[in-house]
This record gives structure tokens, C-alpha cells and sequence, in this order.
């Protein structure tokens, strides 16, 4: 039996959306960052998750957009839609094109700007891999996520967003990293499937000059992490990052 | 829209009533696995399909882990872990035989490396971060255990004006290096680009380097650290060298652009703002960088709200940009993690 179906299909980003009386996330989606062609016609469809039962709450979906196109839409247009008082919502970004993948890439991510008045959330981040990511990482018992932190200053904590992607719930915990002591072990915790869970914690203080610190969270499912550093006296985000899987293969450029 | 039926439950796909070895199972026993394949033949995702993005991420990751360029890594149990280990001593002994006998043979050779934009202003300070960390299950460093580096630091130029010796990070060691770490005589302003080269690397594993962009307030509080990473990339796409967010209210977009190639060529930035677009030829020679702000480029004040705004290069070659933004109400510089 023969499948009409061609070999690569696009498919979807993951991301969260903060929203109420404090947050704006900003969505953008622009073709030109991975595409070329201007003959073809794209478009982007982003899926809101209620957290609660883990079902789609709300889709939206953009008109035909050209490759010099840029499709965007605010936390603000959303709300509306959305169960009210919950501030983090899991979603998808399901951007597309009316012809396949040319290459291995066959994930178009969106963009994410975040704002927020109190200055508790901010920064600008691209809507994770689910799958299709062309790389190779290590799976072994459960997965791994990577973020190098480097020095712990005084009064800094770290506030690490886990984005499950899947319907089923997954465990996972944290564990802070150094040459002198071996995972610590900080935080841990279960995320019910299409929703975002946060933990949050001090980031310790370095003793030596090189002496730095990374963070390995170890999960049943793969996760999308992103890690933010906040100013612990004032509540103020000052750094909104994402980490990496441990890559089994050599990363020649 | 997808009914999500599986949620608690042990099984990838509810309805098929299938586990997650037992996908594992039906991956391996076919000869060219696909989804559609699995679907027609098993039923798996065929029916509420809110597993379809789980088995796809399944499939992707089987097929990944034995694609021919994967790395094999040692599993965690205890007797493949002490006889790691002793292969690694073994290894080790060789070795060090080896240098004994011929320090020429054994020269350690750069064999990967990765280019950031490193910026050092009174307020502005890039450090860079390397992280060597074992194995999370065996305790085993892919690398077998230090791990030797160097950085290269270009100005903004692009004239090579540093060159570290070979610098180690051991195992589970994340190092910070700030400009007094990597120059001998570290200037008060600079701007330009490093270069993070590994030595005989068998694995990237944890190693893919990332700067910190640390901002210091008055008075030398640290106000700020945003995480970037490599974007070094010698074709001329796929490559985020645009951005949507180019005029957001109350802060003012920064960007970073430096040439990691020694190709001499001109670049256009453009700025769509609502409908109209505007340009400016930028030249760059031989890894140059460049830093400036949207308002510089383009003559703009700030945006008290959110604006259209959509910046992007078209260049014959790839310029790896960074773009940063001075939140103002805050004072605070966060970026574009990509």
C-alpha cells in the first residue's frame, strides 16, 4: 500500500504564554527565518491548553501569509478565550508552509516576547522543539536537559519552567551541579500533560573564582525547559534562557 | 480537535493499549519504521491521535540513536561501569605512554569550535561558560575527563589580539571565565567576537559554549545576566538573523552582528515598520563585529507601546546576530535566547 504522504511534514513548537493583569507574551511568526521561497504561502495556527484537563481551550489561526509576512498576535487578544485565573498557559505553534520541508528542519519555531509590568517575567525566547530537532542526545533511563549557570552571585534564585508537551503526566527533578559536589539534588515534582509547571529556588553562591554551577533536570518525558534568573529582593527577571540536551555526537559548524 | 483520552495512564497510545517498550519493540523489528507505517499496521495514534506527537518524538529519537555518526555512550550499570572504567584507565596509561615517547605524536589537535559576540563596557561585561559534566546516569565523562580548550578573542575589527593557551575544564566543572581570565592586559572597553575551540573532543555532550551577557548597575551591583550561545553557522541559512521584537515599549533593542567568516561583503538591515521599510548598508569585513542599537540604525526613539516592527539582514553570507534589549522601567538587559 502506497501513502501519498510526503516524507517530511512540518510540525509543531512548543511554548508557554503568560498572561493576566502583570504578563504579556508577544507571538510572532515570520517564514523568512528558516524559508526562501516567495512563491509559496505559509500560514501559523497556535493551540492554547487548559491545564486542567489538558484538551485544547483555544486555536487560533493566521490568514495566508507571504515569506515578507509576519503574523503576531498578544496574550492580550487571547485572554479572552482563556479559563480565567491561571497566568501560564502550555501551547503550540503550528507553523506551515503549502509545500513540505525542503531539509532537515522541518520545525518553523515562533517567537516569544515577554513582558510583564512588574517585571517578574521578561525576555524573548523561540517556541521549543517537540520533535524533528536534527540533532542526536543522550537517552538513557529518562532524559536530560543542560543549562550551564556558571557563577552563583549573592541574591540571585533561579525559576525553571517545565513545558510537558505530552498528555501524560511526567516526574522530574532538579539538581544543581559542581566540580566539587556531584548533583545536588533542589527541586522535583510532576507536570500533568499540556500544562507548565514551575519550580524555583536560590542559586548558591560560588566559592571559587571558576568554580560554577550547572543545572541537570532529569525527567520521564522529554520536557522543554527554560530557565530564568531573577533578582530575589525585588522579584525582577534578569535573564530568561533555555538549556540543551547532552549531545551524543560532535557539533562541527 | 484531539480528544485526549490517555492521561495517568501507562501507555503511550490508550487506545492500541501499547507501552512504551513495546514501541521500542516494533521499532526494532522494522526494517524502515515510519508513523504512518505503525498507524496502518498496529492502529497506534490511529484512532484519538493525542499520542501522535509522542510517537513521532519516540520515533525520531530510535531513529536518531542509530544514525551512523551517534556517539556510543557507556550505560549505567555498575559492571559495563567498572569495566569503563578500567578501559578508561587503560586508555589513559596508553596514553600517557604514548607522550612519553613521542611528544610530537600526541599533540593534542583543535577539532571543533564555536564563535559568540564578547562585549566589555564599564556596565557591559560578557564572561564566557564552558560545562564539562559527566554522564547524568553512569558517572561517566564522554570525554574521558578534562577537557582541554582554548579561547581566540577578535576585535571588533576582526584582528586577532588574544589567544589563550590551552585551558582545562575537568570533569563536572562548569568554568566562568570574565575578560581578566582571558586577556593578559584586559582593556576597560571592548568589542568584538571569541572563539571557543575544543582539543580532541570525541562528544560536544555539555560543551556547546554559551556567554553570559552580566550588566552592572551603578554603584556595581549586578543587575543582570543573560545567557547566549554559539550561532556559528558557515552556510547562509537557516539562521535567526531577524527579529519581530525590534521596537517593544519602554526598552531599546540592541544588535549584535559579528562575521565569523573571512569573507569581506555588505549586508542589508532592514526595518519594516507598519508598512513601510526601511534600509541601511552595513560593510563587514573579515570577523568583524558590530553592535548597535535599533534607534542608531535607523534614527527612532523609543516605543512607549508595542510597535510592527520587524528587523532582518539579507547578506550573500551568514552574519551571526545576537539581539539584546535595555528594559528600561527595570534596568535590567535581557536577549534573544534562541
Amino acid at each position: 500500500m502506497t501513502s501519498d504522504k510526503p516524507e517530511r511534514e512540518w510540525v509543531p513548537t512548543s511554548f508557554f504564554l503568560a498572561t493576566g493583569d502583570d504578563y504579556t507574551t508577544e507571538i510572532a511568526f515570520s517564514p523568512r527565518q528558516i524559508m526562501r521561497n516567495t512563491a509559496l504561502r505559509y500560514a501559523s495556527a497556535i493551540t492554547v491548553y487548559d491545564p486542567k484537563s489538558g484538551r485544547p481551550c483555544y486555536r487560533t489561526r493566521s490568514q495566508p501569509l507571504s515569506l515578507e509576512d509576519c503574523y503576531r498576535i498578544s496574550s492580550t487578544t487571547l485572554q479572552p478565550h482563556l479559563p480565567v485565573g491561571i497566568e501560564l498557559f502550555y501551547c503550540e505553534a503550528f507553523n506551515t508552509a503549502d509545500a513540505p520541508p525542503p531539509d532537515a528542519n522541518v520545525a518553523m519555531p515562533s517567537n516569544l516576547h515577554y513582558m510583564s509590568k512588574s517585571g517578574r517575567l521578561q525576555g524573548d525566547l523561540g517556541s521549543n522543539y517537540i520533535y524533528g530537532a536534527p540533532r542526536k542526545a543522550f537517552k538513557g533511563q529518562l532524559y536530560y536537559d543542560h543549562f550551564p549557570l556558571g557563577l552563583g552571585f549573592p541574591g540571585m534564585m533561579l525559576r525553571v519552567f517545565l513545558m510537558n508537551p505530552y498528555v501524560r503526566p511526567s516526574d522530574f527533578r532538579v539538581a544543581l551541579t559542581s566540580k566539587t559536589r556531584r548533583n545536588r539534588r533542589t527541586a522535583e515534582g510532576q507536570v500533568p500533560g499540556k500544562s507548565v509547571g514551575t519550580v524555583e529556588f536560590d542559586i548558591p553562591i560560588s566559592k571559587g573564582r571558576h568554580s560554577g554551577l550547572a543545572i541537570i533536570v532529569a525527567s520521564e518525558l522529554k520536557l522543554n525547559v527554560v530557565y530564568g534568573t531573577v533578582i530575589r529582593a525585588t522579584g525582577v527577571m534578569c535573564g530568561l534562557d533555555h538549556g540543551h540536551p547532552f549531545l551524543n555526537q560532535l557539533l562541527i559548524h | 480537535m484531539k480528544r485526549t483520552t490517555n492521561i495517568d495512564s501507562a501507555f503511550v497510545c490508550h487506545c492500541a493499549r501499547i507501552r512504551h517498550s513495546e514501541l521500542l519493540e516494533i521499532f526494532s523489528e522494522s526494517s524502515n519504521p515510519s508513523y504512518e507505517d505503525f498507524k496502518q499496521r498496529y492502529g497506534i495514534g490511529a484512532q484519538c491521535a493525542s499520542c501522535e506527537y509522542e510517537v513521532q518524538a519516540i520515533l525520531d529519537e530510535f531513529l536518531g540513536s542509530h544514525a551512523p555518526d551517534i556517539v556510543h555512550l557507556p550505560k549505567g550499570h555498575i559492571r559495563d561501569r567498572i569495566l569503563d572504567r578500567a578501559d578508561s584507565l587503560r586508555r589513559w596509561l596508553k596514553n600517557l605512554r604514548r607522550q612519553r615517547n613521542s611528544k610530537e605524536e600526541t599533540a593534542p589537535k583543535v577539532n571543533t569550535r564555536a564563535c559568540m559576540f564578547f562585549v566589555h563596557t564599564g556596565a557591559l561585561q560578557s564572561s564566557v561558560v564552558v560545562s564539562n559534566i559527566n554522564n547524568p546516569e553512569s558517572n561517566i565523562n564522554p570525554n574521558q575527563g578534562t577537557v582541554l580548550f582554548r579561547i581566540q578573542v577578535y576585535d571588533s575589527s576582526g584582528s586577532l589580539v588574544q589567544e589563550t593557551k590551552a585551558l582545562t575544564v575537568r570533569p563536572n566543572e562548569t568554568k566562568e571565565l570574565f575578560i581578566a581570565d582571558i586577556f593578559d592586559h584586559p582593556a576597560d572597553d571592548f568589542l568584538g567576537s571569541v572563539y571557543v575551540e575544543y582539543y580532541d573532543l570525541v562528544t560536544t555532550n555539555t560543551l556547546r559554549p554559551y556567554c553570559v551577557l552580566n550588566y552592572f548597575g551603578p554603584g556595581g551591583t549586578l543587575r543582570s545576566r543573560q545567557h547566549y550561545h554559539d550561532k556559528l553557522y558557515t552556510g547562509i541559512i537557516p539562521g535567526f538573523v531577524q527579529s519581530p521584537s525590534a521596537l517593544m515599549p519602554c526598552r531599546e533593542c540592541w544588535v549584535a552582528m559579528v562575521n565569523c567568516s573571512t569573507h569581506e561583503f555588505d549586508a542589508i538591515l532592514s526595518l519594516r515598520l507598519n508598512s513601510e521599510i526601511r534600509r541601511v548598508t552595513q560593510h563587514f569585513s573579515p570577523r568583524q563585529s558590530v553592535f548597535l542599537s535599533i534607534s542608531q540604525l535607523f534614527g527612532l526613539g523609543i516605543a512607549d507601546s508595542a510597535v510592527d516592527a520587524h528587523f532582518w539582514i539579507d547578506s550573500e553570507r551568514y552574519v551571526m546576530t545576537y539581539y539584546f534589549w535595555h528594559v528600561l522601567e527595570t534596568d535590567v538587559w535581557i536577549g534573544q535566547h534562541h
